[in-house]
């Protein structure tokens, strides 16, 4: 099947522009053409991040050759952060509060995460129709709408560069048609060889800095400790994931559920007597929910509606085994 | 220093070397706090092939039990044994402060939560077991919310819906993700 989707993702990449025209007669085939293209092409550019009321520009360079993927992102307002990416491996370096969270995917290659994915099945969810053809950052883009077909997920709506399939701009809207999230690029350059200096980290880490291993070992799903009672309309368990929390503290289990284009993630953790706040909290585009079962917190969290993450948080128990 | 660090960390240094480095590490706070970091993301840079990772797991496993042999694999088994392990546990304590502090560091300790006002709840939310509901507690700089974590991981497992490669981590280091709010 994998395959299959594959061979389909790129014979779309291999469209001629001409195709452009094409798309209203199969606008789920630019989904994956968007997909691919962002991990496919070498480009460099700056983009806006519009979060609630919020703006802030970033610089972003990416490259795929022969050792496979490089990225890095760098924000230029406030600040400064980047965030450093050679394939699996994930550094987010935030120099002012002197930490490094790193993550690297032991065993990714069976989920879905940064891999083009099946985006028939999103058809089921979404109501997915292509627009008009505008221009964004100088070039020809195609907007793509995705209507969510209940109040599950969010909508959006994604301007891909006609030429190249590259996303140029994506907005994400709730069923008012309010603004969740806004990314564009405000200048983009596509194509053409990068130097590996764009690559490098900025920042010198010393010794007193923090550094947070996020990476966690990948359980199968029916070895998971813990299960949604009332699945989630679209939702599927995608991946369970076990995090150490530190000496005789125990392990945190995360899980993400997806409708293969929103996600959810689940963390159950031993309960902290000095914890944070329950219940909804927003955090830019995502909501956060959290409850406490017994003596686990758990924390449901996403870039969804705020009922889709309580349905999680309210539905997750352990299970009885 | 931070030489010896990683030709220790590699167990290319002599036992009298090695011993050095560690009486070292026991006086300076900041070498063992390099040590640490060596170990931490030694794998990640020096990646699998290298024989380090091996090592670095049995310290970790050392210093989670009691103490046992400790030594790099390259190391001939000498009488030094035991003075592996006695040079080793201070420092176990002072690399364990920091090691296993694990991916929720910031959330669990550097988090000063402030005292949360009871807000009123939809029944829905009370109802969660039972619980009652509070406003998010947050530092006083207003983005180190003790989310970062959760955010992180997610954006890495989630692929972060539309957005091309690594665009989505934007949510994880923007201030325009601005504050928690209810």
């Amino acid at each position: 099947m994998r395959g299959l989707v594959a061979a389909l993702l790129l014979s779309a990449s291999l469209l001629p522009a001409a195709a452009a025209a094409e798309a209203a007669a199969d606008p789920l085939s630019w989904l994956g053409r968007i997909a691919h293209a962002g991990q496919r092409l070498n480009y460099t550019g700056t983009f806006i991040y519009q979060s609630g009321g919020d703006m802030e520009t970033s610089r972003i360079a990416h490259r795929v050759d022969a050792g496979g993927e490089r990225e890095r992102l760098e924000v230029l307002d406030g600040s400064p952060r980047e965030v450093i990416r050679s394939n699996n491996e994930v550094y987010c370096v935030l120099p002012e509060q002197k930490t490094v969270i790193i993550d690297r995917a032991s065993n990714r290659a069976a989920f879905p995460s940064r891999l083009p994915r099946a985006y028939g099945g999103l058809a089921e969810h979404y109501e997915v129709h292509a627009g008009e053809v505008s221009r964004i950052a100088g070039l020809e883009a195609q907007l793509i709408v995705l209507e969510p077909r209940d109040d599950l997920r969010y909508g959006h709506m994604l301007w891909a560069d006609t030429q190249s399939g590259l996303l140029l701009k994506a907005r994400t809207v709730d069923d008012d048609g309010g603004v969740i999230e806004q990314f564009m690029f405000s200048d983009v350059h596509i194509g053409g060889e990068l130097d590996e200096a764009l690559f490098a980290s900025r920042y010198e880490r010393h010794d007193d800095w923090k550094v947070v291993n996020a990476q966690g070992n990948e359980l199968r799903a029916d070895d998971s400790t813990w299960a949604l009672t009332r699945p989630l309309p679209g939702y599927t368990l995608k991946s369970v994931v076990s995090r150490p929390l530190g000496r005789e503290r125990g392990d945190v289990l995360h899980l993400v559920y997806s409708d293969g284009l929103a996600s959810i993630s689940v963390f159950i953790e031993p309960i902290d007597p000095e914890g944070a706040g329950l219940g909804p909290l927003v955090t830019g585009p995502i909501n956060i929910y959290r409850r406490t079962v017994g003596a686990h917190l758990v924390t449901a969290l996403g870039e969804v509606p705020l009922r889709a993450v309580q349905w999680v948080g309210d539905g997750m128990e352990p299970v009885i085994q | 220093m931070n030489d010896k660090l990683s030709a220790f960390l590699d167990g290319d240094l002599d036992e009298p070397a090695s011993g050095r480095l560690l009486d070292a590490m026991r006086r300076d706070p900041s070498l063992a706090s390099t040590w640490e970091a060596y170990c931490t993301i030694g794998d990640a840079i020096r990646g699998e092939q290298s024989g380090s990772s091996d090592f670095t797991a049995r310290v970790m496993a050392c210093l989670e039990d009691e103490p046992t042999v400790l030594a790099p694999r390259a190391l001939p088994a000498r009488d030094g044994r035991a003075a592996w392990a006695r040079a080793l546990m201070p420092i176990a304590a002072s690399v364990m402060g920091v090691a296993v502090v694990g991916w929720l560091a910031l959330s669990q300790g550097t988090q000063p939560e402030t005292s949360v006002p009871m807000l009123a709840v939809s029944p829905s939310v009370a109802q969660a077991g039972g619980q009652t509901v509070g406003a998010p507690a947050r530092s006083a700089d207003g983005r180190s919310d003790g989310h970062l974590e959760y955010v992180f991981v997610h954006q890495a497992m989630s692929a972060g819906g539309p957005m091309p490669g690594g665009v989505h981590y934007v949510r994880t280091v923007s201030d325009a993700r601005g504050e928690l709010r209810r």
